[in-house]
C-alpha cells in the first residue's frame, strides 16, 4: 500500500468506501440518463460550497493511481481554486498532476472547457453551482421535476424571448441551456456560451457535481448537445475584435486584463495551458507584444463584456 | 465459534463464505468501478474485466466483481432462481452486507443467467417519470460476446454504431430489451458480464436487431 505513505490518515482520495459507492452508483446513472439530475447523498468536504465540492466528490470517486490530473479554473491551471485542489489530490490520492489538457486522464474544471479536443477516455469533471436550468424561473424543486418529466420546458423558451424583446438577441452568455440526446434541458455550469458546442458530440466523458445542491448529472461520450435557440436567433458564441495578446490566437476565448487605472486592457486567453504551449510551439511568435503594446489596444469594445 | 444468526446486525443473516473478497478493497472496486463506468459510457463495447474475483459457481468473475465494487447495505439485491443458492448469497452477504431480496420490484440490482426467462424481470423497478434514477440495474452473466445474431446499437456514448452480442442468450431477451427503450427516460440498465469481459446496454441506447 505504497500509494498510502502520504496519507496515512485519509482513505484513499479522501472520501470513505461507502460515500464512493454511493456516489459510483449515481454516476452511472447519470450516464444512462445524459442530462437527467441525480439526487446524490453530498458530503461535506474540507472546503467552503461553492469552491468546488460537488466537483471534488466527483473527482475523488472516479480517479485511481494510474490517473493524472488536470484542474482549472476559468481555463487557467494557476488560480487559487485550481491550484488548492490540485495540492488536495496530490496529499489524499497520491496522484500524478499536469497542466497538460493532453497528458490528463481526468480533468477537474470549473467554468470552462479546454480549447485543446478532448479525446476518447478522458473524464472531464464539471464543478456547478445551481444545476437546475429551470430554478431561476421556477423555485420549487417539485415542480421544476414534473417540468422535467413532462419535458415541458416552454418557459425556457419564454425566457430566451424576453432576452430578444428586451434586448434585440438573446442576452445570456453563460451557463446557456443546453438540451442533451434531445430529452433532458440542462445547464451546462457557468462556462460562457463560447464552450457549448464543445460539449456537442465530444469524444470525452463529462461528469457534472453540484455539491451544495447535492446533484449529479453527465453526458456520455459522442452525444448530442444543443444550445437551445430560435430559427430567427440562431445560437451563436462570443467574438473578439482582436486576437490573444500573448500568443496571437484567433479562436479562443478571451479575458480581458485590466493594466491600470486609465482604462488600459489587454486580452489574453483564458486557457493558460493552451496559450502557454502555442507559445511554446511557434518558433517566431506571432505578435510579441508587450504590455505597452497592448495597452494601446484600448479602444476595443468587446462581446467578452457583454 | 460464533454462530452468524444469532450475532446478526442486520435482519438477515450475515452469510459466512471461504471465498476472497477484492485483494486491495479500494483500488480494486476503483479499477472495477472505471470500466463499468468505461462500458456504460461505450454501450456495446465489450472490456476486459481489470481483475479476477474467486466466485461462487453460479456467479462469474466479472459479475461477481460488480456487486463487490457497487453493493454495500444501502442496496438490495435480486437473484435469479437460476443464480440464488446459499453460496451466492453468503458471499454477498459477508463482502458486501448488502440485502437480499425474493421482491424483482423491490430491488436495486438484479442479476440473471443469459438463458433464463425475461419474464423473471418484467417487474424491476424502472423508476418514476420525476425521478428515472429509482430503477433496477440488471447483470446479466453470459458465456462470451460472439453470438451470431447481433444487435445493432447507436445514441449516447456511440459514434457511430457498435455491435451487441451476449452468448449465450434467452432469444426473448432482444424483445425485452428493444421495450425497455420505449420507457425511456425509465427503464433498466444492463450490464452484461462474461468470467472476463463486460459490456454495458444503458437504457438511453436505440436498438436494431
Amino acid at each position: 500500500m505504497s500509494q498510502n505513505t502520504t496519507a496515512s490518515s485519509y482513505n484513499y482520495a479522501y472520501l470513505d468506501e461507502q460515500t464512493k459507492r454511493m456516489i459510483r452508483r449515481a454516476l452511472l446513472k447519470a450516464v444512462a440518463i445524459p442530462g437527467y439530475q441525480v439526487p446524490f447523498a453530498g458530503r461535506e468536504m474540507p472546503m467552503p460550497y461553492g469552491w468546488g465540492t460537488g466537483g471534488v466528490q466527483v473527482t475523488a470517486t472516479v480517479i485511481g493511481p494510474s490517473d493524472t490530473l488536470k484542474v482549472i479554473d476559468q481555463g487557467s491551471d494557476d488560480t487559487t481554486n485550481a491550484v488548492s485542489i490540485r495540492q488536495f489530490f496530490e496529499k489524499t490520492a497520491d496522484i500524478d498532476t499536469t497542466e497538460k489538457t493532453k497528458e490528463a486522464t481526468v480533468i477537474q474544471t470549473r467554468h470552462r472547457i479546454p480549447e485543446e479536443a478532448l479525446t476518447e477516455g478522458q473524464i472531464l469533471v464539471y464543478q456547478v453551482p445551481i444545476p437546475e436550468p429551470l430554478r431561476f424561473l421556477e423555485p420549487r424543486e417539485t415542480e421544476t421535476r414534473k417540468m422535467h418529466a413532462l419535458e415541458e420546458y416552454g418557459l425556457m423558451h419564454v425566457k430566451l424571448y424576453e432576452d430578444i424583446s428586451r434586448h434585440g438577441h438573446i442576452a445570456t452568455t453563460y451557463a446557456y441551456p443546453v438540451k442533451v440526446n434531445g430529452r433532458y434541458v440542462m445547464d451546462p455550469s457557468p462556462t460562457p456560451k463560447f464552450d457549448n458546442p464543445k460539449m456537442d458530440n465530444c469524444a470525452a466523458l463529462q461528469l457534472f457535481g453540484a455539491g451544495r445542491e447535492k446533484r449529479i448529472y453527465a453526458i456520455p461520450p459522442y452525444t448530442k448537445v444543443q444550445s437551445l435557440d430560435f430559427e430567427d436567433h440562431p445560437f451563436e458564441i462570443q467574438s473578439w475584435d482582436q486576437d490573444c495578446a500573448l500568443c496571437g490566437s484567433t479562436d479562443s476565448f478571451l479575458d480581458e486584463v485590466i493594466l491600470d487605472d486609465k482604462g488600459n486592457r489587454m486580452f489574453v486567453c483564458s486557457d493558460s495551458d493552451y496559450c502557454q504551449s502555442r507559445r511554446d510551439d511557434s518558433i517566431s511568435p506571432p505578435v510579441e507584444h508587450s504590455l505597452a503594446q497592448a495597452s494601446q489596444m484600448q479602444s476595443v469594445n468587446s462581446e467578452a463584456s457583454k | 465459534m460464533m454462530n452468524a444468526q444469532s450475532n446478526s446486525l442486520t435482519t438477515q443473516n450475515i452469510g459466512q463464505t471461504t471465498l476472497p473478497g477484492f485483494h486491495n478493497p479500494v483500488f480494486d472496486a476503483t479499477a472495477v468501478f472505471r470500466t463499468v463506468l468505461e462500458a456504460m459510457s461505450h454501450p456495446g463495447t465489450v472490456i476486459e474485466t481489470p481483475l479476477t474475483c474467486e466466485s461462487p459457481r453460479k456467479l462469474n468473475s466479472s459479475a461477481a466483481s460488480i456487486l463487490l465494487a457497487l453493493t454495500d447495505m444501502d442496496t438490495t439485491v435480486w437473484l435469479s432462481p437460476k443464480t440464488e443458492c446459499s453460496d451466492v448469497a453468503d458471499y454477498l452477504r459477508f463482502h458486501t452486507g448488502c440485502s437480499l431480496t425474493n421482491n424483482a420490484d423491490h430491488c436495486d440490482f438484479a442479476i440473471i443467467n443469459g438463458q433464463e426467462d425475461p419474464d423473471l424481470v418484467t417487474s424491476l423497478p424502472i423508476g418514476t417519470a420525476e425521478y428515472p434514477d429509482r430503477s433496477a440495474t440488471l447483470i446479466i452473466t453470459v458465456d462470451h460476446f460472439n453470438a451470431e445474431l447481433k444487435a445493432v446499437l447507436s445514441g449516447p456514448g456511440i459514434k457511430t454504431t457498435s455491435n451487441l452480442s451476449p452468448a449465450p442468450l434467452n432469444s426473448k431477451f432482444w424483445g425485452w430489451m428493444k421495450a425497455n427503450r420505449n420507457t425511456f427516460p425509465c427503464g433498466i440498465d444492463i450490464i452484461f458480464a462474461s468470467p472476463t469481459h463486460i459490456c454495458a446496454l444503458p437504457r438511453s441506447s436505440e436498438m436494431d436487431i
